[in-house]
């Protein structure tokens, strides 16, 4: 019964999402179709998040079918605890983002479209629920397509402003890439099978030869990898994220980029049943380069949405690592190690859409507030937006994997399966490659931290640097609210593991049949694989309550204290904006020890004929971004050439077309002849 | 007899590669326009189905008379450089004629077509004939010469119409009739324009029209 009601609510789910895409488009005036589309998704999200915990807390599939795309090929759901997952992700952060969206597009009013924009909001979480729903491989490239096609809309929605225009075509050009790899693979499936069903997938797929399974992962893998953003794929996001409307940005970098996650994961273990150690070799090394290249590329930047969109690259990297090492133990037959490590990235999977959620809603924020979103020009936002900056810490201290945030918990997951594979499998080289990927996950934390510092010190501590930051002022409470959902899941996920571990039992048990007990996400590999028991929760509590009764006992020891408030000793001057520490400044070492990847090279430029007396000097600081080029150049140039080969078939000549349409005819003809 | 229409038709065009002026192809579209014709009378003979009868006259009037005096009067009115130009030579253009009309026998030797009775003969000779109206136009830089291998490209299909299907409905023939013969009508008009624009009929000028 309960399982009949789940439909209508999924049913429900989809049809709010697809009312609202439509009547948000079409309502004229903007403050309607705010309204109307973003009640539409709330509700939506609301009515999905239910519909993903009833299954997975519920320990059942739903099964729906809607109706024939062409013979043979069904519109139909299932609804698995894997796919339950992502839909609750999704869902989770559809509600959020509708609420923070409602203040958020009040700066379009009478500039833009509102419809459009809360109608295409409206779509995309369509089809990402489609993406990660749908039961047929026809289908499902299908929704991916129209995910792809609807972010790129939605990245171009600032179209006139150049710079959006580049980056969207980027974007398309990249997505684009990553499809069809993607759509080959499934059409490998399709021709050995002879069937689009995931069901047969499945089940087929087993007696599948070995050189084909390799090709199908490896397609997976590239297409997947380029929605992922994982280095050296990653070109788009740095540009895309930036460039889309805030709340887009949030939820492309929250929810759609771990579609790619979903794709791998359905592909690899449900598909394909695991593969071999070097599957889970090579997904390793991808993502601990993409973590690690992916952050270093986000301290060098100046702009938020920037860094912010690098560090998408960074945990999509930290994702894999965990995906990698589930591979590997799963080939190596551990099942219960491979079932922490899926754990603990598909915790990391959670607790990075809830914290990008708020930073990228907070960057968003300021962006609103100060219409910059270069951190060198903002400054004291602290004092004027005191909510945003508190939220937007949160996000950033759970970015940095600080406890008691959730980031914390899932990055020390991921560093407990890294170490397990140097522990507990016997090969020398992974005792070797384990550490190594360990010691990545620790310098990317590091930096992490200092990247969240470096924007949070300069955008919100001190002196305002420009007029943008002076006149600051906190924004809407729906915005506000927005990000605290977020912010509170943050801090609750990294508290209270057992709510996930709880969610993640039905996947575990469905792909390796063992489970985490409650506390086995507290296993420490140097104790082997016994148990060791924490509560965070209880850490938590016993940490604050040392810390009351330490400001007690000092209260009591040594009385009231007394507060002295005068400005700060600046040598005599006035303090002056110019004279703090800048965000280039501070990532400025780092970049310097980094530069053989970075590129970074300065200019120093002086101002005056006289060398000795110089009225002012100008610094450049330039990212070339070395590495990138390097990839990139010669591929481009590759494909310009080739591009130019083939135009001369085009070349203009009546005579020359006449021909390919006769030689196409005579060949055409010679092939159906029958002999 | 069938045998012998066919042979004249093949003829008739490998002698669209053998002329010297352009003004000669009129003669030889009106030739072959009426074996086309005299093929729909056998048909007509040999079947009894009466509208090809109608067609066949009609093709004597439309094919034989309208479209060769059409053409011969814009040549005549355009009066320039009358003799034909080609991207190949003669001889080389004849030699690919013939390697066409042997592939055009050996792929249409065994396409088993349905109720090919009557019209066995016939379709080698279509499919040839489509093969070198579309190498008249590919070999020929006067654009008038595209007209003429367009009409030889028609001509072909409607031979395979007449002998392998017995003709089309009546109406669609018609409709053929009066859409070669304003795409006859069309080419005159559109040559008078492209040789004042460019002073010449030659298509590589217009090359110079592509973005």
């Amino acid at each position: 019964m309960i399982e009949a009601s789940l439909d209508k609510v999924f049913i429900t789910t989809l049809s709010l999402f697809l009312f609202g895409t439509f009547a948000a488009a079409v309502s004229q005036k903007p403050r309607t179709a705010n309204l109307i589309a973003h009640t539409a998704s709330f509700l939506g999200g609301m009515t999905g998040a239910i519909t993903a915990l009833g299954v997975l807390l519920g320990q059942q599939t739903i099964f729906l079918s809607a109706w024939y795309i062409i013979a043979d090929i069904s519109l139909s759901f299932r609804i698995d605890a894997l796919s339950a997952f992502f839909l609750l992700i999704i869902c989770m952060l559809a509600v959020a983002v509708s609420i923070y969206s409602i203040g958020y597009v009040t700066e379009y009013y009478h500039k833009k479209n509102i419809g459009l924009l809360g109608g295409g909001l409206n779509l995309f979480l369509l089809s990402m629920v489609l993406v990660v729903t749908v039961d047929n491989g026809f289908a499902f490239l299908i929704a991916w397509e129209l995910m792809s096609l609807v972010s790129f809309f939605l990245v171009m929605y600032e179209h006139e402003r150049p710079g959006v225009r580049r980056a969207g075509y980027v974007y398309v050009v990249m997505t684009h890439i990553g499809t069809v790899f993607i759509t080959l693979s499934f059409l490998a499936l399709f021709l050995f099978t002879g069937s689009f069903s995931f069901t047969d997938f499945q089940a087929m797929s087993a007696q599948f030869p070995n050189w084909l399974k390799n090709l199908i992962f490896i397609m997976a893998l590239i297409g997947f990898g380029t929605k992922a953003g994982i280095v050296p794929l990653h070109v788009w996001l740095p540009r895309a994220h930036p460039a889309a409307p805030s709340h887009i940005s949030a939820l492309m970098s929250a929810v759609m980029i771990k579609t790619a996650a979903y794709g791998l994961l359905r592909v690899s273990f449900d598909f394909l049943g695991g593969g071999p150690v070097w599957w889970g070799a090579i997904v390793l090394a991808a993502g601990a380069l993409s973590a690690f290249i992916g952050i270093l590329f986000g301290l060098a930047e100046n702009d938020i949405k920037r860094f912010l969109a690098y560090s998408s690259a960074e945990n999509m990297g930290i994702i894999f690592m965990g995906i990698g090492a589930c591979l590997v133990f799963n080939a190596s037959q551990q099942s219960l190690l491979a079932a922490l490590a899926l754990t603990a990235a598909l915790y990391h999977i959670l607790n990075h859409a809830m914290f990008k959620g708020t930073l990228f809603m907070g960057a968003g924020a300021v962006l609103f507030a100060t219409h910059t979103r270069n951190i060198n020009e903002l400054g004291g936002l602290i004092k004027r937006m005191p909510y945003t900056a508190v939220l937007f810490l949160i996000g950033g201290l759970a970015l940095s994997a600080l406890p008691p945030f959730n980031g914390f918990i899932s990055e020390w997951a991921t560093f407990q399966s890294l170490l397990h594979l140097s522990f507990d499998i016997p090969n020398p080289w992974w005792k070797i490659s384990g550490g190594l990927a360990a010691a990545a996950l620790g310098i990317t934390g590091a930096f992490a931290a200092g990247g969240i510092i470096k924007h949070f010190g300069t955008a919100f501590l001190a002196m305002p640097r420009s007029e943008h930051a002076r006149g600051a002022s906190e924004v809407p409470a729906s915005m506000r609210a927005g990000m605290a959902i977020l912010a509170l899941f943050s801090l609750v996920l990294g508290v209270w593991p057992g709510f996930v571990l709880a969610i993640t039992k039905n996947i575990n048990e469905k792909m390796f049949h063992t489970h985490l007990s409650g506390d086995a996400i507290w296993y420490v590999p140097f104790a082997g694989q016994k148990t060791e028991t924490l509560f965070p929760g209880i850490v938590l509590l016993t940490l604050l309550g040392i810390l009351m009764l330490g400001a007690l006992l000092l209260r009591f020891w040594a009385g009231k204290g007394k507060v002295h408030i005068d400005e700060t000793w600046n040598c005599g001057t006035s303090l002056e904006s110019s004279m703090q520490y800048t965000g280039t400044a501070y990532s400025h070492p780092v970049l310097r020890i980094m530069q053989r990847l970075t590129g970074t090279h300065k200019k120093v430029k002086v101002y005056q004929q006289y060398a000795y007396y110089p009225r002012k000097i100008g610094y450049h600081l330039y990212n070339d971004h070395s590495i990138e080029d390097a990839a990139y150049k010669p591929v481009v140039a590759f494909t310009v050439k080739v591009s130019q080969v083939i135009r001369m078939i085009q070349n203009g000549n009546l005579q020359s077309y006449l021909a390919y349409m006769v030689i196409t005819l005579i060949m055409a003809l010679l092939w159906i002849r029958q002999v | 007899m069938a045998l012998l229409i066919g042979l004249g038709l093949l003829i008739s065009t490998i002698m669209l590669f053998q002329i010297r002026k352009i003004s000669d192809s009129c003669g030889i579209l009106a030739m072959q326009a009426v074996l086309l014709s005299l093929t729909a009378c056998v048909m007509w003979f040999k079947t009894g189905i009466s509208h090809l009868l109608v067609a066949a006259i009609f093709t004597l009037l439309v094919k034989a008379i309208l479209i060769p005096a059409i053409l011969y009067y814009t040549i005549w009115k355009i009066d320039i450089k009358r003799e034909v130009e080609r991207f190949t030579t003669h001889y080389i253009s004849l030699l690919i004629a013939l390697v066409l009309a042997a592939a055009g026998y050996y792929i249409a030797s065994n396409l088993n077509l349905p109720s090919a009775k009557f019209g066995e003969t016939y379709l080698p000779v279509s499919v040839i004939m489509i093969f070198l109206g579309t190498f008249i136009m590919i070999d020929h830089k006067k654009a008038i010469m595209q007209g003429v291998g367009l009409i030889t490209i028609e001509n072909g299909i409607f031979l395979v119409a007449e002998a392998i299907a017995y003709g089309m409905p009546l109406v669609v023939e018609f409709g053929i009739f009066f859409d070669v013969l304003v795409s006859v009508i069309v080419i005159g008009i559109l040559l008078f324009r492209i040789h004042s624009t460019f002073d010449s009929l030659n298509t590589e000028k217009m090359q110079n029209l592509k973005g």
